[in-house]
């Protein structure tokens, strides 16, 4: 007969085989059944490029997602120069990305998210042949009616593939001392001319959050260089104070099929020039200014300039060697005109002579620019044409612009009701540390306008005190959009069924209300209302609030019920 | 106190010592660059450009070979004194040689201005210090001197 240890070693061992039996059944029913929500990355911007309130949206938008109950959205986020990195090489899955335009025209929504080309450098991965030839169309003609076909079919075509989902525009805003008037939230171009103060007829002076990058028209790709620019330098055509109608500016008119000044292949485009121009020192501004000064502006090709817009955008070529016909630059500056010869058709050329890219500066005399490299922005060194000039200089910290007393064209605008421009003699920008300070200033007074960046919490409270401070806070149209984008060769986003899904469950209302403080307007296409041919594709098929059923049903469709365990946190080409 | 020749054969030394120290410098900053996250050209643009703008800016700037040429590309340009053109924000796009230009002016006249300061402060606290060894003099002499040492130029102007 066994002994009693005995007994109670087979009774121990016993119990322990079963709970290993028990804990190994357990384990294996929790790790092998089916996850209940699948998961994907959700990466943003997490330095402030645009803006603070970056996290909120993108945890809005991941709450959005997650309310189909079928998918759990894992935020990430990295500082903008290795999220461009990342997404330019094709890393990031799925992310919030934005867009400001160059030239305003559709096209500039359309080729760069759409192209195969553009594309590639943001991150969509996306190409669709049949589209390359839609947009090759829609940019090499001028005919509205045929545009407005081709753009219908380009954004069906949009809301269908997904590559993007369009979330807001984004509204300018302006806070300035009653008593200036001509203040206009132009969509492209922000011009102080325009406006008149009668607090101080002859000084107007502004606060902002943003620095000078560069004042040479050839380099400058940033909003406030370029908004500086704009005041400082004229192009050969120019925008209306109020809408983005072209006005002729250094050329006397605006080049059509019609008058003959633009051949009908849209490739030869002549501009005639008003006479007798000098640049602010007093040196000849004429054609041979203006053809070597697109010349320089694309030879000097300088890292991060807009010089591409000329050269490849614009068709103009990138070299001066006659060696290679098909990118030789070909330009007749002729004694009362400047003709460009284009490679390709291309029916917005005028838009991009209305780019501050293709700004004449001096090339002869004592302030001839540099032409091997980027001028500096100094005082004394930065010399244009337009109506006002640079009198004063501290970088990162302020600057000041003084009428041009030999300005050309100070009857430009007549047409639209500004019988002569600058209307203010001096405006004194000072570049402020923080949006705080910013507003803090213009509730003191100690500026008479604020002009980008309020925080969105500071713009509602302004617009509640406005008459009691003796302030309005002004609200435009602006081309600024912002969107998510999917990488759509790497998977699970190669499914259109899952964007589809996603895209029924985005939810714009609380983006706008909750985060923006309805300071920004919903986006349903890429090419935002305030351009031509913007058509509510995804508002059309997706609706104008989360439809989390269908979203549902296309998840279901993909598939939910086995394994999802994918690593995609960050793909590595 | 060292003997004339010997004073001869560290300054010497020092000399021909700096060509090697400049070199391990040169590879440190080309290193570091070359590790830390980001690309300055998708940086410069932020998704601005279409692809092939970039990369022939990438190809134009020599980054698409591979880091050995890079490496070579760069010493050589620098020995040659070829600087390129500067990415940063404050002076993009301008020629480095030519930005170095117009600050050197005012750096010869500043490193002029300190070095005569520094001489006639240092050899005149030493002098002190030396006829007064030991005495308190000399100690808040040293004090002086390593104070002044440990002190960050940067801050302390």
């Amino acid at each position: 007969m066994p002994s009693l240890w005995q007994r109670q070693k087979k009774v121990i061992i016993a119990i322990v085989v079963i709970a290993i039996l028990a804990v190994g059944a357990v384990s294996a029913a929790l790790l092998l059944r089916p996850p209940s929500q699948f998961t994907i990355p959700l990466w943003y911007n997490s330095d402030g490029h645009y803006g603070d309130t970056e996290p909120t949206v993108a945890q809005v938008i991941a709450s959005a997602i997650e309310r189909t109950g079928k998918i759990n959205v894992q935020l990430k986020s990295e500082p903008w120069a290795q999220y461009t990195t990342d997404f330019g090489n094709g890393n990031l899955p799925f992310f919030l990305l934005g867009w400001y335009p160059d030239y305003f025209d559709a096209d500039d929504y359309a080729s760069p998210f759409l192209g195969t080309a553009g594309a590639a450098s943001l991150g969509s991965q996306y190409s669709n042949s049949t589209m390359d030839n839609w947009l090759a169309w829609e940019a090499g003609n001028s005919s509205s009616t045929v545009r407005s076909q081709l753009f219908t079919q380009i954004q069906t075509q949009l809301a269908n593939d997904v590559p993007y989902i369009p979330l807001w525009e984004g509204k300018a805003n302006i806070v300035y001392k009653n008593g200036i008037n001509g203040v206009f939230l132009h969509p492209v171009a922000f011009r102080y001319f325009f406006m008149s103060n009668t607090n101080n007829p002859n000084t107007l002076n502004v606060g902002t959050t943003d620095r000078i990058k560069s004042l040479d028209p050839a380099y400058a790709y940033d909003y406030f260089s370029i908004e500086i620019i704009n005041q400082i330098f004229d192009t050969l055509l120019v925008y209306s104070p109020t809408n983005t109608t072209l006005l002729p500016g250094i050329a006397s008119m605006i080049p059509t099929v019609a008058n003959g000044l633009v051949s009908p292949d849209l490739k030869t485009w002549t501009y005639p020039l008003q006479s007798g121009m000098t640049f602010s020192d007093g040196s000849a501004l004429n054609s041979t200014v203006i053809k070597k000064s697109i010349i320089r502006a694309i030879t000097l090709n300088l890292p991060g300039s807009a010089s591409f817009l000329l050269s490849q955008v614009g068709e103009l070529g990138n070299t001066t060697s006659t060696a290679k016909p098909a990118y030789t630059i070909n330009i007749d500056a002729n004694p009362t005109n400047v003709t460009f010869h284009l490679h390709q058709p291309v029916g917005f050329f005028n838009q991009l002579m209305a780019f501050s890219v293709s700004a004449p500066v001096p090339i002869y005399g004592t302030n001839a620019y540099n032409m091997t490299g980027a001028q500096p922005t100094q005082l004394n060194k930065v010399v244009g044409s337009g109506p006002y000039k640079l009198t004063a200089y501290t970088q990162d910290q302020s600057l000041t612009l003084a009428k041009n007393p030999s300005y050309y064209g100070p009857t430009i605008y007549s047409t639209s009701g500004f019988a002569s421009v600058p209307i203010i003699g001096t405006v004194n920008i000072k570049s402020e540390s923080t949006a705080t300070q910013l507003k803090n200033d213009i509730v003191a007074g100690a500026i008479d306008m604020a002009y980008r960046t309020l925080n969105p919490q500071d713009i509602t409270s302004l617009q509640i005190q406005a008459s009691s401070l003796g302030l309005k806070v002004d609200f435009g149209a602006s081309p600024q959009i912002r969107y998510l984008v999917f990488n759509v060769k790497t998977a699970p986003f190669n499914n259109v069924l899952l964007r589809r899904a996603i895209a029924y469950a985005v939810d714009r209302s609380l983006i706008i209300n909750n985060v923006f403080n309805s300071q920004v307007d919903p986006l349903w296409t890429m090419i935002p209302t305030v351009m031509n041919y913007s058509i509510p594709v995804f508002q059309l098929i997706y609706g104008s609030v989360p439809n989390l059923t269908q979203a549902g049903n296309l998840l279901s469709q993909y598939g939910l019920s086995i394994f999802q365990t994918l690593d995609i946190s960050k793909n590595h080409l | 106190m060292p003997r004339r020749g010997s004073l001869l054969a560290y300054g010497l030394t020092r000399l021909i010592l700096a060509f090697p120290m400049l070199l391990i410098l040169l590879t440190v900053v080309f290193t570091v660059l070359r590790i830390i996250p980001g690309d300055p050209i998708y940086a410069l643009y932020g998704g601005r450009a279409p692809l092939s703008v970039i990369m022939a800016l990438r190809h134009q700037l020599g980054l698409d070979k591979p880091y050995w040429q890079q490496y070579l590309t760069y010493i050589v340009q620098i020995f040659s004194g070829n600087f390129g053109v500067s990415l940063g924000a404050h002076y993009g796009g301008q020629s480095v040689i030519a930005v170095i230009e117009q600050k050197l002016p005012a750096t010869i006249e500043l490193s002029i201005g300190s070095m005569l300061v520094a001489s006639t402060i240092g050899i005149s606290v030493g002098l002190i210090s030396g006829i007064n060894r030991d005495k308190v003099v000399d100690v808040v002499g040293r004090l002086y001197g390593t104070t002044i040492f440990v002190i960050p130029v940067f801050w302390l102007g």
